[in-house]
């Protein structure tokens, strides 16, 4: 059995029908769209059954009403994308940074760029926008607008 | 009694801006904090607004030692998204370029490592040997840093017989000064003395703070894109991945060392078996809607682009996190209990990214001659009159 379908059929086996839009788009590259609060759970339970440690980064981008968040992670010689949605009224994610520790400052510049709020983050300071930035202005949402000169 | 004292975001010790708040117990690092994004550039905002061809151009300066790596990953990526099946000459050359472009940065980075330590004869040494892969970078390209090499499909230019027996012969010069660098970086008291025991990363450390690249290689853990996720032409290559267990800035040095021999054969492989045939395909401007996730090994380590395409001629979001915010939580940990003294090399253990120079074009403002291009030899007499006319 390949590596992508046996992280498949696993996350079926244990997360059901709670779990969406699993595929794989090609070899090596595992996408799964996970709701909001099972967030944790499902991230817990890579680590602690399929050895997960790793994460690449986390993608945030502004779809309209909501922001999606990927969590990009290497798992068992897979890139499992974690894919969930998180409404731009409510922009409130929890930390993953407890049990993936490598995850900290990912956390910190999806705050900054895209304005989420991370729950318990254990440093939830800026990262890379500058000291003076206007509070609540997120440069990476759509409808925040750079003139070119 | 601690104390804390502020480096940067200007400081003679520090390549590029960043900003250092260590708290010092005498000479020892209590804590260390770091503060990020002065030379955020706003870049992934920036791809929004232009079209995938204007991107490959805009990734490629997202840094200037691996522009190679941005722009294999970008056009990797985007080839992912439109289908399209990159001719096998195409991957090889692609693949060399990377290799070269590893090797510059290693050597680049052998040199920073002894310059930190006080050892400023093996900076001379390896920035000297540094321009014999220059140099094979230009002949293959024709230029120096910003290399413009790949494209969505393929490359843009193709290696002649003699360009090959070229490459070989530098690649050999290459292998003989590696040996000796080899040599130098695991016996040479002066270097051994100043990075043994220094910056240690246990390899726990390195998994759970997800280090990557030649850093967390040196602490044992044995992650490379190029093997773990083969892309390119890689898959064709026989090559091994080095490993360390000595979790120090000495292990990172052997390392690099080490994997410079490996892209050596690397090289010399892709020129032996170097398939004939067309290097690009054909590409539409549009790109169908879809998402792709595409990696690749940076001479700093894994390098991820997200992208997202909307159907039209410009991406949706176009995400990047290179190696070295990776290694940067690792940094901060490997520093803390160490010397103050140490911090200069320990940071560059993770060979963070820094600005990188080009080549000379003089403008001959005087007589109104602008755009006046120097050959390599016109550049060095030219350098050797001005010193002599200094001098005299």
């Amino acid at each position: 059995m390949s590596a992508e379908s046996d992280i498949q059929d696993k996350l079926k086996e244990v997360f059901g029908e709670q779990i969406s839009e699993l595929k794989t788009t090609r070899e090596r590259r595992v996408f799964v769209k996970v709701p909001l609060p099972l967030v944790k759970e499902v991230i817990s339970y890579l680590k602690q059954n399929l050895g997960m440690t790793h994460i690449t980064t986390i993608s945030a981008l502004d779809v309209g009403e909501e922001i999606e968040v990927l969590y990009h992670f290497w798992c068992c010689g897979v890139t499992l994308s974690l894919r969930t949605s998180v409404p731009k009224a409510n922009p409130v994610i929890d930390t993953i940074t407890p049990i993936i520790p490598g995850a900290i400052l990912y956390e910190r510049e999806i705050q900054d760029l895209l304005g989420l709020k991370v729950k318990n983050h254990p440093d939830p300071r800026r990262l890379v926008l500058p000291e003076d930035w206007p509070e609540g202005v997120y440069p990476l949402r759509k409808d925040y607008k750079v003139e070119e000169g | 009694m601690s104390f804390s004292i502020p480096i940067g975001p200007q400081h003679p010790a520090l390549k590029e801006p960043t900003h250092l708040m260590v708290t010092l117990d005498g000479e020892r690092i209590v804590d260390i904090d770091m503060r990020l994004g002065y030379n955020h550039r706003g870049i992934e905002k920036g791809a929004e607004s232009r079209n995938y061809i204007q991107n490959i151009y805009l990734t490629e300066r997202i840094c200037g030692i691996c522009n190679v790596a941005h722009t294999t990953t970008f056009c990797q990526g985007v080839e992912e998204l439109l289908g399209l099946e990159v001719p096998k000459r195409g991957l090889f050359i692609r693949t060399l370029l990377c290799e070269l472009n590893r090797i510059h940065s290693h050597l680049l980075w052998l040199g920073v490592a002894g310059h930190e330590v006080g050892f400023d004869t093996l900076f001379m040494y390896s920035w000297r040997d540094r321009e014999i892969v220059m140099d094979l970078i230009e002949i293959i390209s024709g230029n120096r840093v910003n290399i413009a090499i790949n494209a969505i499909g393929g490359v843009r230019r193709d290696i002649s017989d003699d360009m090959r027996a070229q490459i070989l012969q530098g690649i050999s010069q290459l292998e003989a000064r590696s040996q000796y660098y080899l040599e130098v970086a695991s016996t040479e008291v002066t270097f051994v003395r100043r990075t043994q025991g220094v910056g240690k990363l246990p390899k726990e450390k390195a998994v759970e703070l997800c280090a990557v690249g030649p850093y967390a290689r040196a602490s044992g853990v044995e992650y490379d894109v190029r093997k773990d996720d083969p892309f390119a032409a890689y898959p064709y290559l026989d090559f091994k991945v080095i490993t360390s267990d000595r979790c120090d800035v000495l292990g990172t040095a052997i390392v690099r060392v080490l994997e410079i021999m490996e892209s050596c054969k690397m090289c010399r492989q892709i020129i032996d078996e170097l398939p004939p045939g067309e290097i690009k395909a054909k590409a539409p401007r549009k790109v169908p809607p879809g998402e792709v996730v595409s990696k690749t090994e940076a001479p700093r380590g894994e390098l991820i682009h997200y992208i997202k395409s909307n159907g039209s001629d410009r991406p949706e979001r176009l995400k990047v996190r290179t190696p070295t915010l990776a290694d940067i939580p690792s940094v901060l940990y490997s520093l803390r209990g160490g010397y103050i003294a140490d911090i200069p090399i320990v940071f560059a253990a993770i060979d963070p990214c820094m600005a990188c120079m080009d080549r000379v074009t003089l403008l001959d403002i005087g007589n109104r001659k602008t755009g006046n291009m120097m050959t390599w030899e016109e550049l060095r007499e030219y350098g050797i009159r001005w010193y002599a006319n200094k001098k005299g």
